[in-house]
């Protein structure tokens, strides 16, 4: 269908769509990267200071060293967060972001929330908060978010709204946390989907397409108490769980109706898939339509909020603790390192000048050879057409 | 033409009004029979139309804006100007429409000799003969007095073959026609469909929305139709997408880049 291939052309399709064990995979994969740059970083402050434990070693002669590394690693070892525990982190600062947006004055809207939301979760699959934590890295998602969404708030106005936040905390993460995004900055919502299906859903009721749900039941209340329902779960259980990358956004409002009502998106679906065409195919399609649709629904139905969960907060204060003490010991202060760079861009100019040219011309020879920075044809995008 | 020269160059032939006893009497010429007459004599005998050359013994019909100031001193080279701008503005090729270097030499050729006959009068009637069917064959206005009759086709030789530069064959070795392929207009879509499959915008969609707008909508020039097409793509964008079918088909053992590399 044409409306596919123009989700197909978008970048949360290209860059930010997974299946359930690629996601495993990747986020085990990051996992496993970060804890061994821990382990290595705590073994190498703690050769630092030997002092009292292995003087005599070091000095005798640099060869044992890497027998004397075993030996530390074993003494040093920290336990580090598991991938679940990194992803309940991840969770506990979408919450934030959704604190933080419901708390700013003007307050801000909700699609722009759940686009600082994707923003953390899609940085945390190639980040891990070991390395960088999220309480560092959502408030610049956040701002981030209503810079992309035409939400403009200044950065003075922002930080003034938030307690104990300085200017650069929320700008400098801001590079690094693009470099995460893949610099892919557009998230597709199922927000405004949702609009214009319940738009539909009423139109067909009233011209009498819904079968038994009619003008005459009472289809606008049904439909709007539904709609209202899947609005609330699209702000919190779709923003909390992996829908976004599992699923599409059409998938997503559909499953949230789901959930709401399920008899109504199954009336609906029906009759809307078989008035455009009744053939084998569309049949076919139904049926994987409504497994898919219902698989999502149950993944939004399973997000049970923290709020209300003595033992999840429990849980969280938890690995709160234990990501104090393994947080990577020589991560850098974001904020220094920025400060540092702007610093060096200011001075050592004379020194720089020829270096900046060099550099400019080979960033001018880089675009020249790659003539594709605004991506592939919009035809020609992989997994279009007939595939 | 030559009795003018010996009764004396400067009089009108017709009034008699000589420039010495006029100063400032002008003089004008036509290119027909290119008989020199002064300037108030055309007034007097064109002003009302179309009329005969008023000197004497000499019929050509003429319009009172074919007579013109005179270029060049010497009458036979003025006319023989006029012959050669009539001869080219018809006979008008260039070296690159002809296939050799050769052909163009011909077509010089014949060029000159075209234009010589009509200066010697040699041949005239076959000559014009010739012009005006090269003219008509290709389409170009010789005489906006006597154009060809409007609406008439040019004449087609059947000989000819259709995509042959040279419809009337009077010019030889010029490159067939080669039709440019039509270029179509440009599509920033670059071939993308526009339509949708999922879904119709239909009226009562609009009127749907139409009816409680958010405040938002009720700004000046706010498209509904568009608000819907826009919701309606929104919700349905993706619809028969299914992730974990074409992900998988993808190779996803890169990570963490599943995209394209
Ligand atoms: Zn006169
Ligand atoms: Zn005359």
């Amino acid at each position: 269908m044409i409306e596919d291939d123009v989700y197909r052309a978008s970048s949360q399709y290209r860059y930010w769509s997974y299946t359930k064990e690629s996601l495993a995979r990747i986020r085990q994969n990051t996992n496993d990267l970060a804890s061994e740059r821990v382990r290595a970083a705590f073994h190498r402050a703690h050769t630092a200071h030997p002092a009292h434990s292995s003087n005599s070693h070091n000095a005798v002669s640099a060869g044992d060293a890497d027998a004397d590394a075993m030996e530390i690693d074993v003494d040093v070892d920290v336990e580090t967060l598991t991938v679940d525990e990194e992803l309940k982190i991840v969770e506990w600062g979408c919450s934030k972001i959704m604190e933080m947006g419901e708390a700013m004055n003007p307050r801000i809207p909700s699609h722009i929330v759940a686009t600082a939301i994707q923003y953390l979760r899609r940085f945390y699959l190639t980040n891990s908060p070991m390395t960088y934590h999220p309480k560092q890295i959502m408030t610049c998602a956040l701002y981030l978010a209503t810079k992309a969404d035409h939400f403009y708030i200044s950065l003075a106005k922002f930080v003034a709204e938030l307690a104990n936040l300085s200017e650069d905390d929320v700008k400098a993460p801001e590079f690094l946390l693009l470099q995460g995004l893949r610099f892919t900055l557009d998230v597709r919502h199922p927000m405004k989907g949702l609009a214009g299906g319940h738009i539909e859903m009423n139109v067909m009721a009233d011209e009498g397409r819904l079968g038994d749900i009619s003008k005459a039941t009472g289809s606008a209340k049904r439909i709007g108490t539904a709609a209202d329902h899947a609005k609330r779960l699209l702000a919190t259980a779709a923003q909390m769980t992996d829908a976004y990358f599992l699923y599409t956004p059409s998938q997503i409002w559909l499953a949230a109706m789901m959930v709401a009502d399920r008899e109504l998106v199954q009336i609906y679906l029906h009759n809307k898939l078989s008035e455009l065409s009744s053939n084998e195919a569309t049949t076919s399609l139904q049926q994987k339509l409504m497994s898919t649709i219902s698989a999502c629904a149950s993944l939004l139905e399973s997000y049970r909020s923290p709020k209300d969960d003595a033992s999840q907060r429990k849980e969280i204060k938890r690995i709160g603790k234990k990501l104090t003490v393994c947080q990577n010991p020589e991560k850098m202060d974001i904020v220094a390192v920025a400060r540092a760079k702007a610093a060096e861009k200011r001075g050592g100019k004379d020194s720089d000048v020829g270096k900046a040219l060099k550099k400019r011309k080979l960033e001018r020879d880089m675009m020249d050879k790659d003539g594709d920075v605004f991506g592939p044809d919009l035809r020609n995008v992989p997994g279009s057409g007939e595939d | 033409m030559d009795e003018e020269d010996s009764v004396g160059a400067n009089k009108c032939p017709v009034c008699g009004s000589d420039p010495r006893t006029h100063p400032g009497l002008r003089f004008k010429i036509n290119t027909k029979c290119y008989h020199r007459i002064c300037e108030g004599c055309v007034d007097r005998h064109f002003s009302s139309g179309k009329a005969e050359c008023p000197v004497g013994g000499c019929h050509v019909s003429l319009w009172k804006r074919e007579w013109r100031t005179q270029t060049f001193e010497d009458l036979k080279i003025e006319r023989e100007v006029e012959i050669r701008r009539r001869v080219t503005k018809i006979l008008d090729r260039r070296e690159e429409e002809f296939e050799t270097k050769r052909d163009y030499d011909d077509f010089l050729e014949l060029r000159e000799e075209l234009v010589m006959n009509l200066v010697f009068r040699t041949d005239v009637a076959a000559t014009n003969r010739k012009l005006k069917e090269y003219a008509q064959a290709n389409g170009i206005k010789t005489d906006p007095t006597d154009g060809p009759e409007p609406g008439a086709k040019a004449p087609r030789r059947k000989d000819m073959a259709p995509d042959a530069a040279d419809q009337s064959g009077l010019i030889k070795g010029l490159k067939r026609i080669v039709i440019p392929e039509a270029k179509a207009p440009y599509d920033p879509f670059m071939g993308m469909p526009r339509t949708r499959e999922y879904y119709e915008v239909k009226e009562s969609y609009i009127t749907r929305v139409r009816g409680k707008p958010a405040e938002a909508m009720l700004a000046g020039g706010y498209d509904f139709a568009q608000y819907m097409d826009e919701s309606l793509l929104r919700a349905f964008a993706g619809l028969g997408v299914f992730i974990e079918d074409e992900m998988s088909a993808r190779d996803n053992t890169a990570i963490p880049v599943p995209g394209p590399t």
